[in-house]
């Protein structure tokens, strides 16, 4: 009877005041009146960043080299020698002097993250603001959190870039970098073989490979596909991605430690590094792997401890890392390196290789590329000499991930906040690491 | 309200259809919150690399342009609320504001006024991003068939697009890429500019 009498009160209520009055009235319910809900204060999870084992060695190798300002970053290097042979005494030579010496250019670039912030809502620390994130009812202090989240936002893309390069769009580079770090992707080439992002770069630092200075600046990338060459740039062949052994792990680091590197880090993406994994141990290999049940920390090989970094280029993680560009619902809840793209392997395209003027179906310089082919990169395995390398972080605080808070002149509340950092990452010995790619898990 | 390059949107421009103008709604009791610098007629201009990372892309990626925050009119025909479809201010509103839009269909005398294209579904009565300049999606008529680009696009029954060999005044703008039946294709919008 009462529920009969409830139900016609509900239907008054409804045919009266359009069926929305009495969803909320009484405005709260029994159990939203007496509790609040049970939250642990000042915790907040990260579903979204990672964190990164390639920027901790990094640091760990001391490659930090302050940036004290100035018009870019020279680095001199050698690239000559002075004339000399075994001959018999009292023979008169005629004594010449060439260029020996010359220099890398790299120019500190710019990576900033901005938010909007309302002293309404919010208190920066000083207890002037806030309104709302405030008092005992405050769950987690949310201005802090959006700190942290621009710095996790630049370190995401300074790390991704790292993989990238920052040269303009040109001759055999098809994307313009130019306001990005000077990363793996173009100090790791050789000026004739593609890159794992498709791109040949003949210069490097402003200096021309291949020509005065010969292979000084080259590292030959490594393929690891399969081998199947077109005729042509307009009948190309399909070469997938092949498979990672001891084999390929002994060229990569062979090819480091023949120009005198000691390459002591490797770095691939999680899936790279089960790629390695599966391949050792289905070979019986001792690879040294540490806490080998509980954590997979590192593999050792030959001295070069490889790590599993998320952000590393995979074609695979991006099915479980959501990666730029693939925009989430909120334009924002994706990884991004500094040019709003990602880490996420694809297809390259090789290029026609010649040996003197001869067409070839390989190519010349030892990277194992066929000619005229669309290689599927998948996996990618840098070998690095971490001395060589140098993060230049400028030591200016205010743009040392320094603040930078702009108010907006017309408006009552709220101002422009922006993190900002300048730094470039790169080597000035690119043969003393290396790189390999083309193998999947 | 003033031209606004500092703004708080929250979701992707082309993923709000929310209850409030500041996008976030109290969900006990319905009400506007009001987190400062979202409301009705902030207009911004975007570059084509900010308006791709404020995309949606399920819902198409968008371009340079200016964007505004509005009410799309709860008169409005919800059928014609959605991806590429142009709207127009809501000329029966007294004051008249830019503010208030709806859809194409309601009354074609004001299809020239204050044309806008809606960037995602949005239901009568809510809130949402619209662009009114710059390089827009819009959709082509069912039988606006394979033109080429430069042709004068302009609004016709249901808010979707056709082309035309002269301006009228319910021009949208020219295109870029060619059309076809029933497809997104974008034009440059060339609509007077407002304010307020």
């Amino acid at each position: 009877m009462f529920g009969l009498v409830g139900l016609i009160w509900r239907l008054f209520n409804f045919l009266i005041f359009g069926g929305t009055v009495w969803l909320n009235d009484p405005l709260y319910t029994p159990i939203t009146a007496a509790n609040l809900e049970s939250v642990r204060k000042n915790t907040v999870w990260d579903n979204l960043f990672v964190d990164t084992p390639g920027q901790a060695k990094f640091r760990r190798a001391g490659v930090l080299d302050p940036y004290l300002g100035g018009d870019g970053m020279r680095e001199p290097f050698i690239y000559g020698r002075p004339q000399g042979k075994a001959l018999a005494p009292g023979s008169t030579v005629t004594v010449t002097r060439q260029q020996m010496v010359s220099g890398l250019k790299f120019y500190p670039k710019a990576y900033v993250s901005w938010i909007p912030i309302d002293d309404w809502y919010l208190d920066d620390g000083s207890g002037q603001g806030g309104v709302i994130n405030s008092g005992p009812a405050r769950i987690f202090d949310e201005y802090q959190v959006m700190i942290k989240l621009m710095t996790k936002t630049i370190n995401t893309m300074l790390w991704m870039d790292n993989f990238r390069h920052g040269q303009p769009a040109g001759t055999g580079i098809s994307d313009n970098r130019i306001y990005n770090i000077n990363g793996l992707d173009e100090s790791l080439n050789n000026g004739i073989d593609p890159s794992p992002f498709g791109n040949i770069y003949g210069t490097y630092g402003g200096s021309t490979r291949n020509g005065v200075i010969g292979a000084a600046l080259n590292s030959t990338p490594l393929w690891l596909g399969q081998v199947n060459s077109g005729t042509s740039q307009s009948a190309l062949g399909a070469s997938g991605t092949g498979q990672i052994d001891v084999n390929a792990l002994m060229v990569l680091w062979s090819m480091g430690q023949v120009t005198g590197g000691q390459m002591d880090l490797g770095l691939t993406n999680v899936f790279g590094f089960a790629a390695i994994a599966v391949a050792l141990d289905a070979q019986r290999r001792d690879t040294n792997m540490k806490q080998h049940d509980i954590a997979w920390k590192s593999m050792d090989f030959n001295g070069v401890e490889i790590y599993a970094d998320p952000l590393a280029p995979s074609a695979q993680a991006q099915n479980f890392l959501t990666l730029a560009p693939t925009a989430g619902k909120a334009g924002n809840n994706n990884l991004s390196d500094g040019a709003g793209s990602s880490t996420a392997t694809g297809t390259i395209t090789s290029p026609q290789y010649t040996s003197g003027g001869v067409n070839v179906a390989v190519s010349p310089t030892g990277s194992g590329f066929p000619s005229n082919s669309t290689c599927t990169v998948g996996e990618v395995l840098y070998f690095l000499t971490t001395p060589d390398f140098r993060t230049r972080d400028t030591d200016k605080e205010g743009w040392n991930f320094g603040l930078r808070r702009a108010q907006v002149p017309n408006n009552v509340s709220v101002d422009n906040l922006f993190e900002r950092l300048g730094t470039n990452l790169y080597t000035p010995t690119p043969r003393h690491s290396a790189v390999a790619f083309g193998f999947a898990r | 309200m003033p031209l606004n390059q500092s703004i708080t949107t929250w979701l992707a421009l082309n993923a709000c259809n929310d209850t409030s103008e500041s996008g976030v709604t109290d969900p006990v009791t319905g009400q506007t919150m009001f987190i400062p610098d979202l409301y009705a007629g902030d207009y911004f201009d975007l570059t084509e690399a900010e308006a791709n990372a404020l995309s949606y892309t399920t819902n198409g990626t968008l371009h340079a342009g200016r964007y505004r925050r509005v009410q799309v009119d709860s008169g409005a025909t919800a059928a014609n609320v959605k991806v590429g479809t142009v709207g127009n201010m809501n000329c029966a509103i007294a004051p008249l504001t830019f503010n208030i839009v709806t859809s194409a269909d309601v009354n074609t005398a004001w299809n020239g006024l204050h044309p806008v294209v809606f960037l995602n579904t949005v239901t009568p009565g809510n809130w949402c991003f619209v662009q009114e300049l710059g390089l827009a999606t819009v959709l082509g008529a069912a039988n606006v068939g394979t033109t080429t680009v430069g042709q004068i696009e302009v609004v016709t029954t249901g808010g979707v697009v056709t082309s035309s060999a002269t301006f009228t005044v319910a021009t949208v703008g020219l295109s870029v890429e060619n059309s076809q039946n029933s497809k997104l294709f974008k034009v440059i919008m060339d609509v007077p500019a407002v304010q307020g």
